[in-house]
């Protein structure tokens, strides 16, 4: 569940919104283990004396909201007035991305709710706030969980499969896990018998990832907010995504998507080339 | 228990459309797709097949729910999000049921096939599998506080409307907020009064929805949830 972005009836102090001339509040989120429990250090830091007494009275508390959509796992814990907590949760309840979201709630009614640092226009406005309300919103954040049968490197979020039936002419196709290359029967039983040769396989599969790869960038360049984060809840596309963020590669301005394709390439896998001027030096 | 390699799982997925008409056959196919490639390895559950009640009866789903979910109950929700565990089951283990519930009398489309012998573990794809549905909605309702804790399944499935106008949403995932929802319609049952009707429970669902656009419904109570529920009934 995403947080920052809904519309409010009322004011709500977080980083974005405009309704506080001053004050603030953080969410700040830390992995601290992934095993059999994930850790996580919870901290919030808020700057606002009326939210501030309605947690210590207990009118409002802090609280923090996991969401994992492959595993239909969706959990608040409400932490009162304890700005900062250590939460395990078992790893095997979670999938690889994990939406987390953080703030404060109103625990009960509150009725004539105003705070010396709204904004002028908001100045002297009673809000009623029912329990469930928000108060305070922290930056929504994601978790991405490394799970042992996770998929990592590129190698293992494109796979070579055999078209069974030529006059479907699909060049790839995409599943929750892996893009698919699909190749006809022939080209598949050679790409099958040498991918056997040692150090081959990384060569065969480049071969037919770039231009793939080139389609898949077209398409995220055309994608919409909310596509886009769909395509982060597949192994492969937050792979892509992720890695086009480190390489600070902005597809909408970028023109030469061949190009950017190996750059990709070439941070998550120089194996190919190696292998290649391996099998030459063996000839 | 076994379950589909990651290669096989690739070749079905991509080869679905063509292999459309395997679909009709009245036995499992795979031995004779994959003729002596190894389409299934051993996975470290041992978890004995299920006696599901084989029938295109819809009215079978509430005891079909009790048996499968009863048999793996100890599933994690990771290993239960594995899209070649329920691939299997469709297509292997459970096959005759698959075929039986969804195929045997009715149309065969690419969309059935893809939704009920196929698992995507987003949207609404995870509750369309012809077995993990059968796992989701026993996970979900299972309670033991009932003293038969199918008692919430019960209710679900009396009223398919419901049962899918909860699960496509979103607020669905917290299971306290949908358990909550599923005991004040047992309690409504048990005072013999008139349940919500489809639309009325549409009209509380949207109501959900709406709230949840400012406030965080994950922590309405059941009072809460009975009040919402009553101001949509006519």
């Amino acid at each position: 569940m995403k947080f920052q972005n809904k519309m409010f009836p009322h004011p709500v102090l977080d980083t974005k919104r405009k309704d506080f001339s001053s004050g603030s509040f953080k969410l700040n989120l830390e992995l601290l283990e992934v095993k059999e429990n994930i850790k996580i250090a919870i901290k919030f830091n808020l700057k606002n004396i009326a939210i501030e007494e309605l947690i210590n009275t207990g009118i409002a508390g802090y609280f923090i909201h996991f969401e994992s959509e492959s595993t239909r796992y969706r959990e608040i814990i409400l932490m009162d007035n304890n700005a900062e907590k250590e939460i395990s949760i078992s790893a095997k309840i979670l999938g690889s991305r994990v939406e987390v979201a953080g703030g404060v709630i109103a625990l009960k009614k509150i009725n004539n709710y105003t705070n010396e640092f709204f904004i002028k226009e908001l100045e002297g406005i009673p809000f009623t706030i029912n329990p469930g309300e928000l108060l305070a919103v922290g930056e929504d954040q994601e978790l991405f969980l490394e799970k042992e049968d996770s998929l990592a490197g590129i190698s293992s979020i494109f796979a070579v499969v055999e078209n069974q039936d030529e006059s479907i002419k699909h060049p790839s196709w995409i599943s929750d896990d892996q893009i698919l290359i699909k190749l006809p029967k022939k080209q598949f039983e050679s790409y099958a018998l040498l991918s056997q040769t040692p150090n081959m396989r990384e060569v065969l599969i480049n071969m037919f990832v770039i231009p793939v790869l080139v389609d898949v960038l077209s398409r995220f360049r055309k994608i919409s907010v909310d596509d886009f984060n769909e395509e982060k809840e597949s192994e492969w596309g937050r792979i892509i995504l992720d890695k086009l963020e480190e390489l600070e590669i902005d597809l909408e301005i970028e023109d030469d998507l061949f190009s950017t394709a190996f750059r990709i390439l070439d941070t998550l896998e120089m194996k190919a080339m190696e292998n290649l001027q391996k099998i030459l030096d063996e000839e | 228990m076994k379950i589909l390699t990651r290669e096989a799982f690739n070749t079905l997925t991509v080869n679905r459309k063509s292999n459309i008409d395997k679909y009709l056959e009245y036995t499992p196919w795979l031995d004779n797709y994959f003729s002596g490639i190894p389409y299934e390895f051993e996975t470290n559950l041992s978890l004995e097949k299920a006696p599901l009640i084989i029938s295109n009866n819809s009215k079978d789903d509430f005891n079909n729910i009790k048996i499968f979910y009863e048999n793996y109950k100890e599933l994690s929700l990771e290993e239960a999000s594995d899209a070649r565990l329920w691939t299997y089951f469709a297509h292997k283990r459970y096959y005759d049921y698959t075929f039986k519930r969804w195929i045997l009398g009715s149309s065969i489309t690419d969309s059935k096939i893809r939704e009920r012998f196929f698992y995507s573990r987003t949207g609404k794809g995870k509750l369309r599998n012809a077995l993990a549905r059968l796992w989701w909605y026993g996970k979900a309702t299972y309670d033991e506080s009932y003293e038969d804790p199918y008692t919430l399944t019960k209710i679900l499935i009396a009223k398919q409307d419901i049962a899918q106008n909860i699960f496509e949403r979103n607020f669905s995932r917290n299971s306290n907020l949908t358990k909550n929802i599923l005991k004040v319609i047992y309690k409504m049952e048990q005072n013999n009064e008139t349940l919500p009707k489809r639309e009325e429970f549409r009209t509380f669902s949207k109501a959900l929805i709406r709230t949840g656009a400012f406030a965080i419904t994950d922590i309405l109570n059941e009072e809460q949830i009975e009040n919402m529920l009553r101001d949509c009934i006519k």
